[in-house]
């Protein structure tokens, strides 16, 4: 069995011969530390821990999608600090100058105020048509994965998530009372670019999976009510999702950190498949989901990364409760729940990836030894 | 004729059904591109496309130190995107200091550990998927090579020009016992692509040659470094790669002897600017050494009469003396208005 088949295998609920194994998602601090510890500096990560292939196609469809995009500029230098426009999306922070990719910036300003700015400075940075969006010679790239062994997926914009970024969550909150029609417009006007721009994609390569970005949710829940998101967000995924299921991609995933519960059974109704990456420090549970949502919902992740720091008796424990298990019931990839942060050992890293691989091999197997270690009594 | 057909037919002085343009010989300064969107560039195009260039490409092979000194170079980026001229050139007058006081290589003392980086069998050097990105290569129409650092390039990045200078003059077995290394690594490394793949050219980039102390010292080198290069060249004509460029900007004639002795037999960048002059090449050299380049960069920026007659008076005759592809002799400059460009290129076209 090839990537590709394993992939589709896993995700569909079907008998793949392993489970399909995610390439772990890293600080760069995090390669630093583990490059000190024991990992050659010279060879491919990925390759190291075994993981699948795992692509999506170079389009300009997905986190950052301005076209063309701001540039990184810095307005000026206060103390340890500096005033910053970010890269891609133009928003207003002050980071550190030391090491700013170890902490998180302060978020000053946002780009998109007002209908204006809509207008003038961000509709014609979403032009589907744009040349720039697809690669040079497109059509020798098409021709290359045509018979690929692996997945390849696309990248299918966001609804929530990049107007959050352009506007903040506190004038995007107030927006959706004070200008209800401009949120609608904008959101419309994401479907129909996100369609516009995919759809050569989807006619010339045929994807197997696409992703969506929206990380809308913190620890205690979505940054939108469920009704808001029936209002302004339903209509427009209801629009892309059907467009990717006409074309044969039946694997839709949304990229959304933190708790979001409460609006899973939406994105289900609104033609999503499954999400990602299941924080277990926002509560997420992947057994509990399973177990309510049955073959409905896919899943990546829910492996706790606090774990990491723990020793291996908790990251035996983290894995076995629930990998094993999950794993039997199809429709899932095991994966940490973000990326891994720097104070995770490369020892313990490297544990937890011949673990995981493990049990991919045989989870049967795994959920004995589980039981045996009493980390699942069911 | 395809863009590789024509490429092989240019390089090997048979007549093209066109002038060639391979994109990665037309290079612009990031201000230039800036100002050409001000004066009506479309901002979401790829350059190659828009100006029509011809599809040519390096193979994702790392033939230099792994890991690399990226952190640095990232580092130094920061002074072409701030604004804030005051404090960050500040930062960046730090950080050349920096780098001035700590490159990597600082004696023989340490050339063991700097050796570990030039281990040719490591397997970052080539994508993860390699069998996959050759197979979809191996029937394109369009010329795929191999860029080499090249060994004066490499021995000035790894110890900086005045622990060189000292080197080259007072520790010649051991800049001997490098460049042999380097050689080797470089041969070696490249061998998974060359046994795997057609190749139709090797780039060799040697980046010195502007500053007239670093020349200098390089024609010092000289019979310390062309084994390398007769090292590389043997291996790629073995392998079938009969293009093999080096490029260099600066007045580097004097290097020209040392380049051909080591098999090379293209030159790219040809800085008239510099004071080469391609036509006296040609007439010196013949058909020993391809020329890329050569088009006066200032010339751009002048008046479109001046444009006309360094086209006229020097591309013309050089594309019909064959082994000749036409490009600015450095990076495009802002000084040189969109219009003029677009004149420049529908001019050479017409030749």
């Amino acid at each position: 069995m090839n990537a590709r088949q394993r992939y589709l295998e896993t995700m569909c609920f079907g008998q793949p011969d392993r489970a399909f194994l995610l390439y772990p998602w890293l600080w760069a601090g995090t390669l630093e530390r583990w490059h000190t510890e024991g990992l050659p500096p010279d060879v491919h990560v990925d390759e190291y821990f075994g993981t699948d292939r795992y692509e999506t196609i170079p389009c300009v469809s997905g986190f950052l999608s301005l076209l063309p995009a701001p540039e990184r500029e810095v307005l000026r230098i206060e103390g340890e600090t500096r005033i910053v426009r970010r890269a891609g999306e133009g928003q207003i922070i002050r980071e550190f100058t030391n090491r700013p990719d170890l902490n998180m910036p302060q978020w000053l300003d946002y780009p998109l105020k007002s209908r204006d700015d809509w207008e003038q400075k961000f509709k014609p940075l979403l032009n589907p048509y744009s040349p720039a969006r697809y690669p040079l010679w497109w059509e020798d790239y098409v021709a290359s994965v045509q018979e690929r062994d692996y997945p390849l997926g696309v990248n299918a914009g966001s609804f929530f998530g990049w107007v959050r970024n352009w506007m903040g969550l506190e004038r995007l909150s107030y927006m959706t009372a004070d200008d209800p029609m401009l949120v609608h417009e904008i959101v419309d006007y994401l479907a129909w670019f996100i369609c516009e721009t995919i759809h050569r994609a989807l006619d010339d390569v045929h994807p197997d999976f696409a992703l969506i970005w929206e990380d809308m949710a913190g620890k205690g829940g979505p940054l939108t009510s469920p009704r808001l998101f029936r209002q302004f967000q339903m209509p427009a995924y209801k629009k892309v999702t059907e467009l990717l299921h006409d074309h044969g991609v039946h694997v839709i995933m949304v990229d959304s950190d933190g708790f979001n519960d409460p609006l899973i059974p939406l994105w289900l109704e609104a033609g999503v498949t499954g999400l990602y990456p299941f924080e277990v420090a926002a509560g997420e549970d992947a057994v509990a989901l399973r177990k309510k949502f049955g073959k409905s919902l896919m899943m990546y992740g829910n492996i706790d990364k606090r774990v990491l720091t723990q020793g291996p008796e908790a990251i035996d424990r983290e894995v076995l409760s629930k990998v094993p298990w999950l794993l039997l019931q199809g429709g899932y990839c095991p994966w940490i729940d973000h990326l891994v942060p720097p104070d995770v050992p490369f020892a313990a890293f490297a544990h937890y990836q011949r673990l995981v691989s493990w049990v991919a091999e045989d989870p049967e197997r795994a959920l004995h030894e589980a039981r045996r270690k009493g980390y699942w009594n069911e | 004729m395809n863009s590789r057909q024509r490429f092989l037919a240019t390089m090997r002085f048979r007549a093209p059904d066109r002038v060639p343009l391979p994109c990665l010989f037309q290079q612009f300064e990031a201000e230039t591109i800036k100002r050409w969107q001000r004066e009506g560039l479309p901002r979401d195009v790829h350059m190659v496309q828009h100006f029509g260039f011809e599809r040519i490409e390096i193979a994702p092979v790392n033939l230099g130190p792994l890991p690399g000194l990226e952190d640095e170079a990232e580092a130094a980026q920061e002074w072409r995107v701030g604004t804030d001229r005051v404090h960050v050139e500040e930062a960046v007058v730090q950080q050349a200091e920096r780098l001035r006081e700590t490159y990597p290589l600082a004696g023989p003392e340490n050339w063991a550990a700097w050796k570990a980086r030039l281990n040719p069998a490591s397997p970052a050097r080539y994508p993860r998927f390699w069998d996959d990105y050759r197979r979809h290569r191996q029937e394109r129409d369009y010329p795929l090579g191999l860029a080499f650092h090249g060994p004066f390039t490499s021995l000035r990045d790894w110890l900086g020009p005045s622990r060189l200078a000292r080197a080259v003059r007072q520790e010649r077995s051991w800049v001997s016992e490098m460049v042999e290394w380097l050689a080797e690594f470089g041969a070696e490394a490249a061998a998974r692509a060359l046994n795997t793949l057609p190749l139709d050219f090797a780039l060799i980039r040697e980046r010195s040659a502007y500053q007239a102390g670093l020349l200098r010292l390089e024609q010092e080198s000289a019979a310390l470094l062309t084994p390398c290069y007769r090292r590389w060249s043997d291996t790629l004509e073995k392998a079938g790669v009969q293009v093999r460029i080096v490029e260099a900007p600066g007045n580097v004639q004097g290097l020209i002897p040392m380049w051909l002795e080591g098999g090379l037999n293209a030159l790219a960048g040809v800085e008239a600017s510099a004071g080469l002059d391609a036509v006296a090449l040609r007439s010196q050299y013949g058909n020993e050494l391809a020329l890329i380049g050569n088009v006066d960069h200032l010339a751009l920026a002048g008046k479109w009469r001046d444009i006309a007659e360094e086209l006229n008076s020097k591309v013309r005759t050089l594309l019909g003396l064959g082994g000749y592809i036409p490009a600015p002799d450095r990076p495009v400059p802002s000084s040189v208005p969109l219009e003029n460009y677009e004149y420049y290129l529908e001019s050479l076209r017409k030749l």
